[in-house]
Parts: C-alpha cells; structure tokens; sequence
C-alpha cells in the first residue's frame, strides 16, 4: 500500500471528483463492518432481525441518547439506586439531529440515529482525509479503527462520538485552512454536543499563532497584530455559544444553567486533581492485590496515559492545537474520574489520526494491526451487547 | 513578508452580540433559580442524598418490610432520603445519614419505634454507632460491632413526634433519620465512604398499642430522656 500519494494543486481541488476511491473507502468499511457485526450477532444469538441487532448494540448512554430524542429532557431528578440522575448530562446536538432524522424519515429512532451515526462517521472519515497529508495508510487504518476496530460499535449506534469527530476534524481542517470563524462555528456546534467542545477555542488560537509563524510572521509580531484579528475574536466567542444555548435551555427547564454539570453527581463525578484520579485509578486493583487481570479501572487509568501520550506525540511533531486540544479533552474528564475514558479518548480525533499516523509508519505494524483489531472487533462485540463496564 | 491583517467591523458587532448573550448565561449561572433540596445536594453539596418525592402515607401500626416477598406494608412510599430501593438485603443507606418520612395523623400518645437492620461491618472492625434522630432530635444509638441483625426499638416521645407540625393536608410530619458514620476518606468520586446501613423492616405504633405496653413510668422517663434501646438479632 502506498505511503503517500502526491497531488498537483488542481488535482487537491477536485481529488473528492478524481480519487473516489478514498470517498467510498470509507463506505465500504461501514458496510462491511456493519455487516460483519451483523453476521455475529446472527451467529451468536441466532436471530435475524436486524432491528433486534440494532437494539442489542444500544446499551449505556445509548438509551439516553434514544430517550432524549423522544421525549426531551426529563424533570426532577429521580434515576438510579439513589434516585438524583436524569438526563440533563446528556448534550442536545446530537439528539437534535436524531430527532429530525426521524421526523423527516419516519425511521424509529433507533434505525434513524443507528444510520445517521454510520454516515457521520463515514463524512468524518472524507473530511478527515486532508489531515493525514497524502498518507494513504495511515488514513487507511483511521478508516478501519473507525469502522472495523474494536470499538467500532460507538461509530454505529447512538453515541455522540461520530458526531463530535464528525466536529472535530472539520474545525481542525478549516483551521489548517486558516477559516478562523466557520471554525469557530464548527467549535459551537461541538460544545453543544460534549462540554469537551468548549477546548476548541484554545485550539484556534495556537493554531492562529502556528499558522502565522509558517506565513512568515514573528511571535512578537502576532502578538503586536493581535489587536487587528477581529476574526479570531469572532471564532473564540463562537465556540461556547452550543454549551451556552444549553445551559439557558436548562435554566429555563430546572431553574440550573450548569445542570448538566451538576447532575454529574449521580454518576459520581467532581472535580479534583485529575492527575490524582489517574493515580488512585492505576492503583485500585493493585491495592486490592488483584495482579492477575485488568479491572476496568486500570483500564481506563491506561487509555487515559495513552490518550496524554498520544497528546505528548502531537506536540513532538509541532501540532500543537491538536496537542492541547487532546491533552485537555483527556485531562478535563479525568479531573471527575476514570469512568468511560476509553469512549472519551476514542472520541478524540486527534488521538486516533495520530496513533493512525504513527502505527503506519511500519508497514509490519499496520499488517498485523488490521487483523488484530478485526479478531478485537468480533470478539469485543457480545462483550459490549453484555452491557461490559471495560468498553464504556 | 509577514502576513497582514484586516479587522472588520462586522466581526465586531457579532462579538457585541455574542458578549450580551453571555452575559445573560452569566447572570442565570449565578442566580440558579431552584429548590433548597436540589441546591444543597447538587450545587452545595452539603446533603447526601436528594429526596424523593412520596406521599409519605402510613397506616400508622403496621409492620412495613422493605425486603420484596415478606410480610408488611410494601407500598414504597416513606422511604425519602439517603436509602436505595427495596431489595433482597432491605433499603441500604447511602451518603451520611438515610431518611424515612411518615405523613399520616398520629395519636395524643408516644410512639414506639422497631426496626430490624444490619450494616457492612464484621467483628474485626471497630464498633460502628448509628444515630437515630426523630424531627431533629436524637433519640437513640444503634451500634453495630458485627455483621449479625440488630433490632432497634425506641420510644419516640409524642413531644418530638409532633414537632415538625402538620403538613398542608393535616397530616403530622414524621422525619426518622438514621445518621452513620464515616469509615473511609473520600474517593475518585469526592464522595465520603460511609457505613451502609441496611434496614429489613420496621413499625411505628403507639405506645399504648404496642403488643407489651410501656409502663407509665416507663413513658415519664421516656418524656424526660429519649429512650433507646437495641438487640443483637
């Protein structure tokens, strides 16, 4: 497989046109991903219809999204043993679009939102195509993390990350692109999807800055134009405007503009020192002198280093938007504990491009990466069905 | 040549527009507009637990098991704060104290109060003393120095069963509070760990109905100092 694949600058212009073959490649994945998981479903339970499979696959956060598109937001807190969650943690966006699909398609929510996620994750996937720099390969195996790896379920069921990366990518692209407010506008749409969003707007600012340098600027000299970049301006006061409509949302329906942050409380969540979260999550299992398996607790405590590690591999390479924008979006989770830090670092699309990146740089890893996370995939599958705290 | 910039005014009356609605954010952030309860537990978190909304209705006199399948009162509806639902081991409690709430007319009279509990502990562990306090007052200790049964009986003076006053309905409040204790420095979820206290059932019932009555002695000393006292099961 070629490593890069060179372009004439008219030929970047229309490659969507010219080269289809990276359009529909990530197409094919999601069919055949779709189709794979399909088949074992049908194999391990013996059951066929497809919205059974469908149903199957959404577990978790999966219902609350579904909840939230049919009924809206809930009122007094009354969910779980303790009786204080609700659906107010649950940002709109996504469940916006998911409502509207159905209300335009007729298809349940759950076939709607199942099919709007894989094609979110497939527009990602396009959009994400000029980030890689002309590296085939390494866009390959994003391609087939996000559609044929083990956790491919979170890009086909009724989860915010396909969407988010769907956000992500596009700001980071129109950034490459030096569009500071239709990023900004991208930066809104993704903190009215996960508060993680709101780091956008650190992000266009080192990207200004970087992107002055390459243009020939000097620091000083970006500082001294500062006063002038009224389009930065515009970009950064655009990123809260999503988490900002939500809160005026939610102090007009609980009387609580932070409600979302506040209802984290019933899934044990408050701010600390995150890198004291991460220690006494390495710790737990061992302190219970649990050395023979992986709690979920330790992994989250390791997709959490790698999530800083991969952040530490983009700054090293001088992609310091991507750097801060991941490290933060691992740190701010991590500071109200482990819990689902695999989904929030899977759901950062910087990481993944990175970790795509560097695993393809040796074409032995990349061979022995793709069925490795294919055999992760279907062995993974009845593991998450079976509602496993490992993969949340 | 380094790169020049043109501002634009449009960019700036949008970033006008943009500032007056986050000042609208700004002031609904600072001025939450809800109940005590949600206050204390959510944004304060000063509580432990966040009520739930019951009625509160007991037939005053019957026995109520909170563990599914047994005899009693099975209505789930005094269970009020701090406890999680029914379950084979009874309402366990959560956070600093649990809280069952009665909204039922109560006699000129004493009541007795019974239950049957047990907690997380064992005999390796130190004692383990749970408060039993009525409307604000306390009227009792529970201790717990293994994983056995303890069953709680204490007299709830008419004086103290009265003092929340009456409900909108006409009904006397009765607030039955069981406080425990701290037992482990907070975790990753900067909760407290407590002890959990797991009650099977209880009854509250008037002193002079109860099945081996108080003598009047028994109820002036009652009046005078909170009486308490506890079994092992």
């Amino acid at each position: 497989m070629d490593e890069t694949i060179t372009e004439t600058k008219a030929a970047a212009r229309r490659w969507t046109w010219r080269i289809p073959g990276y359009v529909l490649l990530p197409f094919y994945l999601m069919l055949i991903g779709v189709a794979l998981r399909y088949a074992v479903y049908v194999r391990n339970t013996g059951h066929w219809g497809f919205t059974d499979y469908l149903r199957a696959l959404c577990v978790y956060d999966c219902n609350a999204y579904e909840r939230l598109a049919l009924n809206g937001y809930e009122g007094r807190p009354s969910g779980f043993d303790k009786g204080d969650a609700n659906n107010w943690a649950f940002f709109p966006f996504y469940s916006i679009l998911v409502w509207t699909v159905n209300r335009i398609t007729g298809l349940s929510m759950l076939v709607g939102g199942s099919i709007l996620t894989c094609l979110l994750t497939v527009w990602a996937a396009i959009i994400a195509w000029p980030l890689f720099d002309g590296r085939f390969r390494a866009y390959f195996l994003f391609c087939f993390f996000l559609f044929l790896g083990p956790f491919s379920y979170y890009f086909s069921t009724l989860y915010t990350e396909a969407l988010f990366i769907l956000l992500t990518v596009s700001g980071f692209v129109l950034l490459r692109q030096r569009d500071y407010v239709t990023a900004g506008a991208a930066g809104a749409l993704m903190s009215a999807t996960r508060s993680t969003g709101l780091l956008f707007a650190a992000a266009i600012l080192i990207a200004a800055f970087q992107n002055h340098l390459s243009d020939g600027g000097t620091v000083r000299g970006f500082f001294k134009t500062l006063w002038k970049r009224t389009d930065l301006l515009l970009a950064v006061a655009l990123v809260p405007i999503g988490i900002c409509c939500f809160a005026i949302y939610l102090w007009l329906h609980s009387g609580d503009a932070l409600a979302f942050m506040h209802i984290q409380r019933a899934w044990g969540r408050a701010f600390a020192n995150p890198f004291h979260n991460l220690w006494l999550t390495l710790k737990l299992q061992f302190d219970n002198h649990n050395y023979s398996t992986i709690s979920t607790d330790l992994a989250f405590g390791l997709a959490a280093i790698a999530g800083m590690a991969l952040s530490g591999v983009m700054a090293w390479k001088g992609r310091w938007d991507w750097a801060i924008f991941s490290l933060f979006g691992v740190l701010l989770p991590l500071s109200t504990n482990a819990y689902s830090m695999l989904r929030f670092v899977v759901g950062l699309a910087p990481v993944l491009i990175t970790a795509a990146l560097l695993f393809s740089r040796w074409k032995w890893l990349f061979y022995l990466l793709l069925p490795v996370m294919l055999i992760l995939d279907v062995l993974l599958l009845p593991t998450w069905i079976g509602r496993s705290y490992y993969l949340m | 040549m380094p790169p020049t910039y043109r501002p634009r005014a449009w960019h700036l009356v949008i970033v006008a527009l943009i500032a007056l609605f986050d000042l609208l954010v700004l002031y609904m952030v600072l001025f939450p507009d809800v109940s005590d309860d949600y206050r204390a537990y959510y944004i304060d978190r000063t509580a432990s637990c966040f009520p739930r909304v019951t009625s509160g209705f007991y037939p005053l006199g019957e026995p109520v098991s909170f563990v599914p399948g047994r005899s009693g009162y099975k209505l789930d509806t005094i269970r009020w704060c701090g406890f999680m639902p029914p379950n084979n081991t009874g309402i366990r409690s959560f956070g600093d104290y649990g809280v069952l709430k009665i909204r039922t007319p109560l006699p000129d009279d004493d009541l007795l109060l019974t239950f049957s509990s047990w907690a997380n502990t064992d005999s390796n562990k130190p004692r383990r003393d749970v408060d039993v306090v009525v409307n604000g007052e306390k009227i009792g200790t529970l201790s717990f120095a293994s994983a056995k049964r303890v069953n709680g009986s204490f007299v709830i003076p008419q004086r103290v069963a009265k003092l929340a006053g009456l409900d909108a309905r006409g009904n006397d409040v009765l607030e039955i509070k069981f406080v425990v204790p701290r037992i482990g420095p907070p975790g990753t979820n900067s909760e407290p760990v407590t002890l959990q206290l797991r009650l099977e059932a209880m009854r509250l019932v008037p002193l002079g109905n109860a099945i081996a009555p108080a003598s009047p002695q028994q109820r002036k000393e009652a009046e005078l100092t909170p009486a308490s006292s506890q079994s092992p099961g």
